[in-house]
């Protein structure tokens, strides 16, 4: 019997070898030249945010374009632990650079001791992590996207009301950069602000906003951090038949916050640049392999308020 | 034999995948899950089933990060992080015995409560960069595997040399034959789901120090995964047989089956699908033998 789970199991396994036939897309013709070619690894948070599909995007475009293999090892959800355990095997793995977007940077200290001592170079992207190994930093500049938000809202709002702000994870840079800059601006105009850390959770958000805005009729705007809290917060509107009556401001410039935008449900969000990121964080890469060192270690990159009034320029 | 298989093909396969560093970072990945593994598989054993371990972990976590936050001294922070498990794990035993709720409605609910407990202390608290000393245990392979090993061995222990153990197979095997034949089924129910949420507790500490960072979204769905781990070893859903080696062998397979497939290039959602099929393909197995017998 144990013979057959054996022959089971084996005939499993080799079901995939098959499968990493069909689906490892490029590996093949890497394997030949696996010495000359050189890899990047990429991950960022979980691939289902459209943020960082675009990221990686950029990355992987940018890899075929200069010859260079792309490895995702992009986590199946947003957890730490598993980006660390993905980055981990990659560099045991023995990729030559890695371009990535940390899902929390203070779990990772071990994983680039590591990097650093097989001298692999890390360019991060969209929150920056302090560690020798770390050779570049692209972000957006978040402070000042958010307070061009804040300034955005109190604006719409003429200051009037309260602002519901549904922030990230506390901890995470960026979405304390926001957080400050956006609550800031706002609480200066007079404006009350009630913040919510959803962990970047869009049911925490949908949950917040649905039981703040039956709780407080005040509510004049609502602020989330990410994209898709902002469709979170969108929809609790819409259930409360809100819509319309309650600025939404969202933060990352998804696609589908700019259709929510066209179709007048969703006031406006700060856009970034994730593609742009990606592709310019690569092009560092092989600066460094190249061996040179003719770029600034950190670019940020402004954000943009779109809103009604221009977002048919980025509606792909 | 399944392990030196995947092993044997992942090794043909990716040249990367033949390297020490490989294998140890395999045993390193297999540490935390490895202990929250052993408690959930004395407790399957037994008949039971526990699915609060993923958050009694982030309980134990947060807890350990306010201790240390705190400037508390590191062993407080660890008996902490433990002892609050097994009290999960006794309030758990307690209420499945006494008011015969069954294993899965009370551990879910102790599964609600650990994690809403666990946010209620740490959400939205910045709790990291912990003393040196402390994240020592989870960093690397030595401390993590010597704790690893220990709980395997006292589990090892427990089952094959203890009365406790022995009794674990037999309130397993048939509550109403065990009770008929006067055992203390009831005790010994407790004690597993303590040991179960001790161990738990324990991974939670291991954790924090290993990531060096206490949040309470530590743990989700880790319950499933330890599950997994242990009936992909051979132990039985339904209690009365199983053993800790299996354990670990299911351990090993889910950890070398993740590492591996990243070395053949294939991304984080293939590693669900491929972890899936396992899970099945080793119950069936598992049906179809015990069929033939």
């Amino acid at each position: 019997m144990k013979k057959k789970c054996g022959i089971v199991l084996a005939l499993f396994v080799c079901g995939l070898f098959v499968c990493s036939l069909a689906f490892a897309t490029g590996g093949q013709e890497g394997t030949k030249a696996a010495g000359k070619k050189k890899i990047i690894a990429y991950t960022g948070f979980a691939q289902t945010l459209p943020f960082f599909i675009k990221l990686g995007q950029g990355v992987e475009d940018k890899c075929k374009e200069l010859g260079f293999e792309y490895l995702n090892v992009s986590p199946a959800e947003t957890k730490p632990e598993l980006q660390v355990e993905g980055l981990d095997n990659a560099i045991i793995k023995g990729v030559d650079g890695i371009v990535m977007s940390p899902i929390d940077a203070r779990a990772l200290g071990n994983t680039f001791d590591m990097a650093q001592k097989k001298g692999i170079p890390i360019i991060v992207i969209d929150a920056p992590v302090n560690h020798p190994a770390v050779r570049g930093f692209f972000g957006t500049d978040n402070l000042a996207a958010a307070q061009g938000a804040g300034r955005y809202i109190v604006e719409k709002t003429h200051a009037q009301g309260d602002l519901l702000l549904l922030g990230g994870q506390i901890g995470h840079p960026n979405g304390d950069k926001r957080l400050k800059g956006v609550k800031e601006t706002c609480e200066a105009a007079g404006m009350k602000v009630i913040v919510r850390p959803t962990d970047w959770d869009t049911d925490k958000a949908m949950q917040f906003a649905t039981d703040e805005l039956q709780h407080d009729p005040n509510i004049s705007a609502i602020f989330s951090c990410w994209d898709p809290g902002a469709l979170a917060a969108k929809q609790a509107a819409k259930t409360l038949g809100l819509l319309g009556k309650v600025i939404i401001v969202g933060f990352d410039g998804d696609q589908s916050v700019y259709r929510a935008i066209k179709a007048g449900e969703i006031t406006a969000t700060a856009r970034q640049q994730p593609y742009l990121m990606g592709q310019q964080g690569t092009e560092m890469m092989a600066k460094i392999f190249a061996g040179r060192t003719d770029f600034t270690k950190e670019t940020l990159v402004p954000g943009e308020m779109v809103d009604i009034t221009n977002v048919d320029k980025y509606l792909e | 034999m399944a392990l030196v298989t995947i092993l044997l093909v992942f090794s043909i396969w990716a040249p990367s995948f033949r390297n020490i560093d490989t294998y140890s970072a395999i045993l390193q990945h297999s540490a935390i899950l490895g202990i929250v593994a052993c408690g959930t598989t004395i407790v399957l054993v037994s008949g039971g089933l526990d699915l609060s371990v993923g958050s009694v972990m982030a309980i134990s976590t947060v807890l350990v990060g306010t201790v240390l936050v705190s400037k508390l001294p590191i062993v407080l922070a660890i008996l902490v992080g433990a002892s609050v498990g097994a009290l999960c794990g006794l309030v758990n035993g307690t209420v499945i015995v006494t008011t015969g709720v069954p294993a899965f409605i009370a551990t879910m609910g102790m599964m609600m409560i650990a994690k809403g407990a666990s946010l209620i202390e740490g959400a939205g608290k910045d709790m990291s960069i912990f003393p040196k000393a402390f994240t020592r245990l989870g960093t690397g392979l030595t401390w993590p595997g010597i704790i690893f090993a220990s709980c395997v061995l006292s589990i090892f222990f427990i089952l094959s040399r203890t009365r406790l153990g022995f009794n674990a197979y037999a309130i397993g095997g048939s509550i109403r034959v065990s009770r008929l034949s006067g055992l203390k089924v009831k005790r010994n129910q407790i004690i597993y789901y303590v040991i179960g949420g001790f161990l738990a507790g324990l991974a939670g500490v291991i954790y924090t120090a290993k990531f060096d960072l206490a949040t309470p979204n530590t743990g989700d769905g880790w319950e499933l995964q330890s599950i997994a781990a242990v009936i992909i070893g051979g132990t039985s859903l339904f209690g009365g047989t199983g053993g800790i080696w299996r354990t670990v062998l299911g351990v090993l397979i889910i950890k070398s089956l993740e590492t591996g497939l990243i070395h053949i290039g294939l991304g984080s959602f293939w590693q669900r699908i491929t972890i899936g099929i396992v899970i099945i393909l080793a119950v069936m197995t598992e049906t179809l033998q015990k069929r033939s017998d």
